[in-house]
């Protein structure tokens, strides 16, 4: 069916919040991060400094802020599918409340559960706390906080539910119908998930690593208070560019390139789960 | 006929949307009667933008009642951000802030700070002289920053745990070790740590090969002695509040009332190789919406109730003699004001890093990008 005028003029608003509110600034940015800046003050420069920048002075923390993305992205889709797959194909009437329990989690603030992490992996937290009344430890365990494992804990517990609702939406589209059929010819549970189930759910799944990593690489709260004395992430430098130096070419060329890194690693992603889906 | 789920066959339902949003439209003006009654004149709403805990003094008491000013606040991680605040759009929004002496000059150079009219400042007279006059404060003869509090980047320790310590490398021993904290303050590690690290007397003018090796020792420190990296003071007082540090390898005296809030006692010293003096001013920005309220606030922090309530909460010190008569005699025992120049000999009044080139001395830019690789490590 052609879409005419009237039909485009209907998309007008929210074609101009996104022109508004995410193109310009975006763009206006993007020109920023080939400026210099000079004692607390722009200058209108054209130079690829900052982005050079980027790469001989901060590859290292680049890679590694990408690589605990991946990870935390991974085991958001994991456990994610796991537990939609229970909610979708086991839990009967009881799904509906695991689904609002899992939205119930989002009420809870960013920060609120940073600083509850904070609580329970400290020294005087709840884990500590009950090993040593326990008798199984005389000392706090230091090494459940303040390291990379205590920001991939914290950064899952904020992320899986952003994970679990895709995947749950792409499960609600696989009929019970197949899966019985494919029982009843001799399939087993494994095969059922790997080639019934993962297949029609491939959206779900992509969709799910994409919200967990992207925001994981963009993160700076949470290293900041669980991270350790070594574990820092780009968005802090990017955060202290913008904040701290007036370095907004230095933050906006970080940034980019963070992005630029970020949807390729999605798109590579999606182009191998695309690949699989065609062979 | 069919039923429909109200019982009343086919027809209109019994609340249909009209009625419906009748109902809410007048249970909302129902409901915005009962409200109380709103101030006819509305309260002048001051911007005031410092450390947390800078505020303190200017909700004591009455003052902001009495004057009809409503305190709007904005709290920093770090200097810089009060320059990058005001240069992104601040300037003509920001009544007032706290901001560390040194970068003083920096707010004049980008035109970003009012000069202040000394003789609406009351008791202005009253600062002590070591303070008021400190030749970063003035430019071209007028004053631009008005002292407001002082202190001293102590050691901070947990008298329950050790024993007061004596020198800043005690932080650095094996039976601490894990347990030091350590707070994002360039200036003050730098200030700190750069005598112990290449002997000078001056820290804050390196040449970049001792500023280089500055950072390497404070790297040391970071990756094998602290506990973890807090963004802020107040970060650290809750690690000591939890029994996760015992020590510190930067301090600052206002974290020993921060952690009686909490129910910690802290205790601090100045270790036996000295410890940075800083003062911090209050600054009117270029172009404030409400300069008489400015300095309504400025002559309120400066007065003797304000300043107490900076020494009781905060630990810290004092600006003017009008203050002295109502502190507490702990906090003149410390802060020695009687005898100023003798607690200067341990607790040092640095001046800020240079801005322009000056010699073979990093300039305030290049300890910036360096500082980078020590928070990198």
């Amino acid at each position: 069916m052609e879409t005419g005028w009237r039909e485009r003029l209907l998309f007008a608003p929210a074609g101009a919040i996104l022109a508004g509110l995410f193109a310009v600034p975006l763009v206006a940015l993007f020109v920023v991060s080939f400026w210099s800046v000079r004692s607390f003050a722009l200058r209108p420069d054209f130079t690829f400094a900052s982005y050079a920048r980027v790469w001989t002075d901060y590859a290292g923390v680049f890679g590694f802020t990408l690589g605990l993305a991946l990870t935390t992205a991974v085991i958001c889709a994991v456990l994610g599918f796991i537990f939609a797959y229970g909610a979708r194909f086991h839990a009967g009437r009881y799904a509906d409340g695991l689904v609002l329990a899992v939205i119930v989690t989002l009420f809870g603030g960013y920060l609120v559960k940073v600083y509850a992490w904070k609580s329970i992996l400290g020294a005087d937290g709840i884990f500590n706390s009950a090993l040593i009344g326990l008798g199984v430890i005389d000392q706090p365990l230091p090494w459940l906080i303040y390291t990379p494992g205590a920001v991939v804990l914290t950064l899952v517990h904020f992320q899986l539910p952003f994970s679990f609702l895709p995947i749950y939406a792409s499960l609600r589209n696989v009929k019970t119908e197949t899966i019985e059929a494919a029982r009843d010819l001799g399939a087993s549970a494994p095969q059922i998930v790997a080639r019934i189930v993962l297949p029609q759910c491939r959206a779900g799944l992509v969709a799910a690593f994409a919200f967990a990593f992207l925001i994981s690489a963009g993160d700076y709260v949470t290293p900041q208070f669980l991270g350790g004395p070594s574990t820092t992430m780009l968005g802090q430098f990017i955060a202290i560019e913008f904040s701290t130096r007036f370095n907004w070419p230095g933050g906006a060329a970080m940034s980019f390139a963070l992005l630029a890194a970020c949807l390729a690693i999605v798109g590579a992603v999606w182009l191998l789960v695309s690949k699989r889906r065609r062979t | 006929m069919l039923e429909t789920k109200t019982g009343t066959g086919l027809g209109a339902p019994a609340v249909d949307r009209r009625k419906f949003l009748q109902g809410v439209s007048l249970a909302t003006l129902a409901g915005a009667g009962l409200l109380p009654a709103r101030r006819t004149l509305a309260a002048t709403k001051a911007s005031w933008v410092g450390w947390q805990g800078y505020d303190d003094p200017l909700k004591a008491g009455t003052f902001l009642a009495d004057n009809d000013i409503e305190l709007v606040t904005s709290y920093i991680n770090s200097n810089e951000e009060i320059i990058t605040k005001l240069q992104a759009g601040g300037r003509g929004q920001i009544d007032l802030v706290t901001i560390y002496y040194g970068h003083v000059p920096l707010l004049v150079a980008a035109d970003l700070a009012e000069p202040i009219d000394e003789s609406r400042v009351p008791g202005i007279g009253d600062i002590f002289p070591e303070f008021l006059n400190v030749d970063v404060l003035r430019h071209d003869g007028k004053l631009y920053a008005v002292p407001f509090t002082w202190g001293t980047l102590s050691m901070i320790y947990d008298p329950a745990a050790i024993a007061a310590p004596t020198s800043w490398k005690d932080c650095l021993k094996d039976e601490v070790k894990g347990k030091v904290a350590m707070v994002d303050d360039m200036t003050g590690l730098l200030a700190t740590w750069a005598p112990i690290a290449v002997g000078t007397q001056t820290p804050t003018r390196l040449t970049m090969d001792q500023l280089k090796a500055s950072i390497d020792y404070l790297i040391n420190i970071k990756k094998n002695h602290a506990r973890t990296f807090s963004p802020t003071y107040g970060e650290a007082t809750d690690l000591f509040a939890r029994g996760e540090v015992v020590t510190s390898a930067i301090g600052w005296d206002a974290m020993v009332g921060f952690a009686g809030a909490k129910g910690k006692k802290l205790a601090y010293v100045i270790p036996e190789e000295g410890a940075m003096v800083f003062m911090d001013t209050m600054v009117i920005p270029k172009d404030a919406p409400n300069l008489d309220v400015a300095y309504k606030l400025i002559g309120q922090a400066t007065s003797a109730e304000g300043q107490k309530v900076i020494a009781d909460n905060l630990t810290q010190a004092v600006i003017t003699k009008a203050a002295l008569p109502v502190i507490d005699a702990k906090n003149k025992e410390i802060y020695q004001y009687d005898n100023l120049a003798k607690l200067f000999e341990r607790a040092r009044f640095y001046p800020f890093w240079p801005i322009e080139p000056e010699g073979d001395f990093v300039v305030f830019d290049q300890v910036l990008e360096e500082y980078q690789r020590f928070l990198k490590a």
